[in-house]
């Protein structure tokens, strides 16, 4: 993509009319309180931009990209305005502009091509599983401290598991697994889960082996071409007509399935035709069991030892594929669950793709609060359904909190009986 | 801006928050209205001191200074269109203290109105005005506005509810007036020369406002009507039965359309008109209130009734009430909103003149207003790349506050004057009045460095 456009490139300029109301609920802009964090401003400069009124500089790029991609202004814009798809174009023109981080360069490499991907997670592997302990204590990884990022897989959870699992009575029908990167590299307990419940409610798993990550990484940075090769692929194997659904145990998988690929497609100038079929395929797990609750409850143990939970909910889950009190009603259906809201339980935690790596100080200000905010419940275990929500909210509890971030699934099969 | 006085500016404040490059300066040439022009400076303070010391720079240099809060004003008050320095009062955003049992609190300046109901809401108090930029808007642009909102009809608006306020004087002196106590008459009434001054006279760094309790219980009632003088006899009919609704918006029939388009939510297409009324008090008292406007409605025609009882029922009727900016602003880039205001009994009368106005000039017009109050809203659908278009939009806009100023009315109910009705202001003040308010200014702001290029 050329950075050279024009203002008919970018129609959502002009739709922006200046209100405001994007304004308190952008988890940058309520951080830094200055205009120039905010989405109205990322707009606004983008205007410049495109009218040539602006001409590029590296403080318009850090403006721009100073963003988590939550979708919070998107879904409380009155004129709207699609921020993703300007921000995500802005982004590509300021890569060319002036060029990308070495991290940012590394991470696109990987996620276009799977099979380095998990070579590459076997050294990562051995860094983190081994890291000398004074090293791990006093490095960090944008706002985490290296020993609390979690380990990786010992293989990668597809490697560990066969492509198809038989439901335990007669099947229900197939239901297509998304793994995404972050339980195939890092929680394979998630995938165990996720598979153990869906069999138990009847259903035939089906992991299809090909998949490659959801290129959500690469688009939102801008790098939509290589994005492109992943969303074809993905769709191509995905989008069945023989199926129940499409699951995910990653709500920013989910955005990319069930939003995001149509919005890559069409800014390419592509068909989004398929893309269109599979969203209305794809559900994220949590919404999928309590949809289909009444398969869960036979198999719930009334006696299942309680936790204290609070939860977090990720901005993939309600911006990205409309699902807002889908998990807590199922947690407070769950027999494990004692159930505390948090405060600010629907607030972005910071972590937002490569964000805590960028600014992990902004990352560092926005999590403290959530965190704060879920001591304060006085929950053991704070729910949540996103790998990166999870690596960023454990990434940032002390040792003595006592507090464990698990996904959803891992609370939902703790429910089962034994 | 002289780079030794730059240099004064940086020394009260820091680098830290003080701004001049073109990404940062851009970010603070707008609000929510059409004109923008880039600031030379931006600072962001963070205490009162602050505030003094940069405005005695900028006064003994000549320096304009214009406030700002959420920057959403929608007529342009706090674009500094004479350049120099945007000061953002966004970090100066805490509640001091909130006290119940003596009904007040006390807040700065750039607090955003939700937040402060959100922490009221906690002790079962609210601080009434409600514009319908609440989300977003800080109590500083508020009060520098006197903002109204539905809510005002019933419990006045943004002045009704200042005890005190601590003020910054162009000169750099700070002043401090009201108290905490709601009777109070020590004093010139000084908040009401400072509401609606839109930065013109001095900058607000504290604000001490009346909390009331919060209402135990409400009532909401959608009324559809085939006439609009049946909607309009309603209005009157409810307000004569003793009832001051906390609400009572109507939508003319391009409106409800409008929002039908785009939300689907069932409302008949053939009316002319759409009342939406809400009471609040004591279930016992609002129970009452519900019959009796029910009834009144039924006796002026209208042809679909739906009340609500439930919060749910509540937030569905005012769905349609919510949707009608966004439904009109998406059918064009740019959505435009007046508020000429006129005596309640006028508003039939209003709308099928701003109408006919509309309609001469081939515009896309939909018209709402706070019934009660008079309050109009007609929400202009424009292009303002279109100049051809813009000058029918300013044409008819010129002509629907002749239209209210012979009603009796006045140019701005709520919004204020800020650039968009500069051109205008003779039409609704008088030589020798706009001569007294020169005078205040001038004494006040002898420079004029504050707001300059705005309504005084």
């Amino acid at each position: 993509m050329s950075a050279k456009s024009d203002i008919l490139k970018s129609p959502e300029v002009l739709q922006c009319s200046k209100c405001g109301a994007c304004l308190p609920v952008c988890p940058v802009y309520l951080e830094k309180m200055e205009e120039g964090a905010s989405p109205r401003a990322k707009v606004q400069l983008s205007k410049h931009y495109t009218e040539k009124s602006l001409p590029t500089s590296s403080h318009l790029s850090t403006l721009i990209n100073r963003c988590l991609m939550c979708g919070n202004c998107t879904a409380a814009c009155p004129s709207g305005v699609e921020h993703q798809s300007l921000f995500m174009r802005m982004r590509s023109y300021m890569a060319t502009d002036h060029g990308e981080g070495w991290h940012l360069k590394v991470l696109y490499h990987f996620l276009s091509h799977e099979q380095q991907l998990r070579l590459a997670s076997r050294f990562a592997k051995l860094g983190r599983n081994h890291m000398l302990n004074y090293l791990a204590s006093e490095f960090k990884v944008g706002n985490i401290p290296a020993k609390r990022l979690p380990k990786f897989n010992k293989r990668p959870f597809r490697e560990q598991i066969a492509e198809k699992i038989e439901p335990d009575t007669p099947s229900r029908g197939t239901i297509l697994y998304f793994t995404g990167c972050g339980t195939n590299y890092i929680y394979d307990h998630v995938g165990h889960a996720l598979c153990h419940i869906l069999k138990t409610m009847g259903f035939q798993v089906e992991i299809p082996r090909s998949q490659v990550c959801c290129g959500l990484p690469l688009f939102i940075h801008g790098n939509l071409e290589k994005a492109a090769i992943n969303i074809k692929t993905n769709i191509e194997l995905f989008n069945r007509d023989d199926i129940v659904a499409v699951v995910t145990d990653c709500a920013t998988c989910g955005s990319a399935l069930h939003k995001e690929y149509a919005i890559v497609l069409k800014e390419l100038g592509l068909s989004t035709e398929t893309a269109e079929q599979l969203a209305e395929k794809v559900h994220d797990v949590g919404e999928f069991i309590l949809a289909n609750y009444d398969l869960l409850e036979p198999h719930l143990d009334p006696l299942a030892a309680k936790h204290k939970v609070t939860y977090h909910m990720p901005c993939h889950l309600r911006n990205g594929q409309d699902i807002t009190t889908e998990v807590e009603t199922l947690l407070n259906k769950l027999p494990s669950v004692d159930y505390t809201r948090a405060e600010d339980y629907d607030r972005c935690c910071g972590g937002g793709g490569t964000f805590f790596y960028d600014h992990p100080k902004t990352s560092h200000q926005i999590v403290s609060k959530k965190v704060e905010n879920a001591r304060a419940t006085g929950a053991d275990l704070w729910v949540t359904g996103c790998p990166g929500c999870s690596i960023n909210l454990s990434g940032n509890l002390q040792e003595e909190d006592n507090i464990s971030v698990e996904h959803i699934l891992t609370v939902v099969e703790q429910s089962l009986k034994k | 801006m002289d780079i030794s006085i730059k240099k004064q500016f940086i020394s009260i404040i820091g680098e830290d928050r003080c701004r001049d490059q073109l990404e940062d300066l851009i970010s603070y040439s707008y609000d929510a209205f059409t004109v923008e022009t880039v600031p030379d400076l931006v600072l962001l303070p963070i205490s009162t001191a602050e505030v003094s010391e940069i405005l005695k720079v900028a006064h003994k240099n000549r320096i304009p200074v214009t406030a700002r809060g959420a920057g959403s004003s929608i007529c342009g008050a706090s674009v500094p269109v004479k350049g120099g320095i945007a000061l953002s009062m966004t970090m100066m955003n805490g509640i001091l203290e909130t006290n119940t049992p003596d009904r007040y609190c006390i807040v700065q300046p750039g607090i955003i109105n939700a937040d402060l109901q959100t922490e009221l809401g906690k002790t079962g108090f609210f601080y009434p005005p409600d514009p319908g930029s609440m989300a977003f808007s800080t109590i500083g642009g508020n009060v520098a506005q006197n903002a109204g909102g539905p809510r005002c009809l019933k419990y006045g608006v943004t002045s009704d509810y200042v005890l005190g306020m601590e003020v910054v004087l162009a000169n750099g002196d700070i002043i401090r007036f009201g108290s905490r106590n709601v009777k109070d008459v020590t004093g010139y009434r000084l908040f009401g020369l400072f509401c609606g001054s839109e930065g013109t006279l001095g900058v607000i760094t504290e604000i001490t406002l009346k909390v009331i309790p919060l209402p135990k219980a409400y009532r909401t009632v959608l009324a559809v009507f085939n006439d609009l003088d049946d909607s309009a006899a309603t209005v009157s009919d409810i307000i004569g039965a003793g009832i001051l609704p906390a609400a009572l918006e109507l939508l003319d029939k391009v409106l409800i359309n409008a929002v039908e388009d785009s939300n689907n939510i069932g409302l008949p297409r053939e009316a002319e008109g759409l009342l939406l009324i809400e009471v609040d008090g004591s279930e016992e008292q609002v129970e009452k209130e519900l019959a009796l406007i029910i009834e009144k409605t039924k006796q002026n025609n209208a042809v679909d009734i739906q009340e609500a009882r439930t919060p749910e029922e509540r937030d569905n009727l005012w769905h349609a009430r919510r949707s009608l900016y966004p439904s009109m602003a998406r059918l064009k880039p740019n959505c435009i909103v007046e508020d000429a205001t006129v005596p309640a009994s006028k508003v039939p009368e209003m709308i099928r003149g701003i109408r006919s106005i509309v309609d001469k000039h081939n515009l896309l017009v939909g018209i709402s207003a706070h019934a009660g109050d008079g309050n109009m809203h007609p929400l202009i659908s424009c292009d303002i790349r279109d100049t051809e278009e813009m000058d029918r939009v300013e044409k008819a806009i010129g002509e629907i506050f002749e239209l209210a100023i012979s009603h009796n009315g006045t140019l701005s109910g709520e919004h204020g004057i800020g650039i968009a009705k500069l051109e205008y202001l003779s039409m609704s003040i008088d030589e020798p009045t706009l001569k007294f308010m020169h005078t205040l200014k001038q004494a006040i702001d002898p420079h004029g460095i504050l707001n300059p290029g705005k309504a005084i």
